[in-house]
């Protein structure tokens, strides 16, 4: 009887409370650097996929590029499966599939190109699937899920203003439908999957200011750097992907190496939530020699570190990323003309 | 997700895909001793990017291999695969870089060490640079019709396409094409 209840309350905690995806899930960054610097991106510029982080960056671009950039998540099985949720073509035996794996995971495919000139580029993501699910309580099995699939264009805009300082407005829309649903894992099983795994949609308008001062002229190009990201407006309210404004304040210097490109910097990320400054702390390191873009960073949830192999046009690399109760490794291949 | 990989292929097979490093980036007057200066610094940087190519090439074929070993997804594996191959490949061109002269040096060579007077240098300079421009300003012309009718047909392809998956597949390639073509005629 006991559990029964248990159970019932649960349900109705199930209407009232699902995960927000993480911010990183939710930025509008190159996938690849965000994985890889996390909010380090927004001071960091030495390594170049896609469009800059920063808007204010693009007012530094030297020629016109444009990239093709396929982001993979090695869960490819998982991501699949929660495809076929996310559009309701699952059966029993892929519902059991899916959440046979009782650890938290972070999936996450995508694909972009961008095209970027000196002062302005622009952005689109046709298509990007991305889930995270997490378990509670062993004894019994809490769900907390998220798997959407976004369209997303953004566009930058930026400017040398004086005395070097830059800066620049990203606009982003994003179109999302999604399946944000905290249960017990029982429920998923038991029949009532289309009520569970009802999808919603979701249309979000983002406004992105940045600015950056770079003295350019000294030995170790030293800059400083800030944001103010994911401040916009949304079609309606929810919990997977609020409105949560942030402040990025980073600084990064180019010590001179013999050989190769060197980048230090450290960024602050700080928002609503933020309870200390060792949480909204990030370090992170870059380094870049011939073929080879070598990249590191840190903080207090998690570390990541990955590299990109470019020859000619062509670009590969792998990402680790690794936090307290989760980890994954990340497949970037690009192409740049 | 199939969308995603076949775009990325169609994206890795355009023609696009020829090298802008082949185009000579001499914008000064045609004055021999100004030429002379630029090609020593090229020279020099030549140097400098082939030992970081054989330097990071060495690094990735080696590191590539360990990974390849060490890795157990077969995502990883591949990737670590490829960085072994394209090190190998890299640590070639590298040692070209360092080693081999271009085109560029090449001429340098032959009227540097050549008995022609400093205005004959001039004359020979001004008309390779002239021959060089034109067919630079060619190449770039051929490279933005190309783009443009990729963009038309896969615009046309995907106004005549039934099936909505593909039809922004088509959409997306007509729409890069543009962009490309548009890059170029600047």
């Amino acid at each position: 009887m006991f559990l029964r209840v248990l159970i019932l309350l649960l349900f109705f905690c199930a209407l009232a409370h699902g995960e927000t995806l993480p911010a990183t899930l939710r930025d509008g960054s190159t996938r690849f650097l965000s994985r890889s610097l996390g909010s380090a991106c927004y001071t960091l510029d030495s390594v170049e996929r896609g469009l800059p982080c920063n808007p204010a960056a693009i007012a530094k671009a030297r020629r016109p590029r444009f990239d093709v950039d396929l982001f993979m998540g090695s869960r490819m099985e998982y991501l699949k499966d929660a495809e076929e949720i996310l559009r309701g073509e699952s059966n029993q035996e892929a519902v059991a599939r899916f959440f046979s794996n009782r650890e938290s995971i972070e999936a996450d495919f995508s694909i972009e190109a961008s095209f970027q000139a000196a002062t302005w580029g622009v952005s689109f993501e046709p298509y990007r699937l991305v889930a995270v699910s997490r378990f509670e309580n062993p004894a019994l099995p809490m769900v907390d899920l998220v798997i959407a699939e976004e369209q997303s264009m953004k566009g930058q805009i930026a400017s040398y203003v004086e005395d070097n300082l830059y800066v620049g407005l990203q606009v982003r829309y994003t179109h999302v439908r999604f399946i944000g649903q905290y249960f017990a894992l029982s429920e998923a099983f038991a029949g009532d999957s289309e009520r569970l795994f009802a999808t919603q949609t979701q249309e979000l308008i983002y406004l992105e200011p940045g600015f950056l001062y770079s003295w350019e002229e000294a030995t170790w190009q030293p800059q400083i750097s800030g944001m103010l990201a994911h401040w916009g407006v949304s079609s309606h309210k929810t919990e997977q992907y609020p409105i949560q404004p942030e402040v990025l304040l980073g600084a990064s210097v180019k010590p001179t190496a013999p050989l190769g490109l060197l980048e230090l910097g450290l960024q602050l990320q700080v928002h609503a939530q933020t309870e200390n400054a060792r949480e909204a702390a990030r370090a992170a390191v870059a380094y870049r020699l011939g073929i080879l873009h070598a990249v590191a960073s840190v903080s207090e949830r998690d570390h990541a570190a990955g590299f990109l192999i470019s020859y000619k046009s062509f670009t590969g690399g792998l990402s680790y990323w690794t936090e307290k109760e989760n980890r994954g490794v990340f497949m970037q291949l690009g192409a740049t003309l | 997700m199939k969308n995603g990989l076949c775009l990325l292929i169609l994206v890795f097979a355009t023609p696009s895909l020829w090298a802008r490093e082949g185009d000579s980036s001499y914008g000064g007057p045609a004055q021999w001793t100004e030429f002379r200066e630029y090609v020593v610094q090229q020279q020099e940087e030549n140097e400098r990017v082939g030992l970081g190519y054989m330097i990071s090439g060495a690094v990735a074929a080696v590191g590539g291999g360990i990974g390849y070993y060490q890795s157990e997804e077969v995502f990883s594996r591949t990737i670590f695969a490829i960085t072994s191959n394209v090190g190998l490949i890299a640590v070639g061109w590298g040692a070209t870089q360092y080693w081999t002269s271009n085109e560029l040096d090449t001429f340098f060579y032959a009227i540097e060490g050549s008995s022609l007077s400093a205005a004959e240098k001039n004359e020979v300079l001004q008309r390779y640079l002239y021959k060089e421009r034109k067919e630079n300003e060619r190449r770039r012309w051929i490279r933005v019709a190309t783009h443009a009718l990729i963009a038309v047909a896969n615009l046309y392809s995907a106004s005549q396409e039934q099936n909505s998956e593909i039809r922004s597949v088509f959409y997306f390639l007509g729409g890069a094409n543009t962009l490309l073509a548009i890059s170029y005629s600047f």
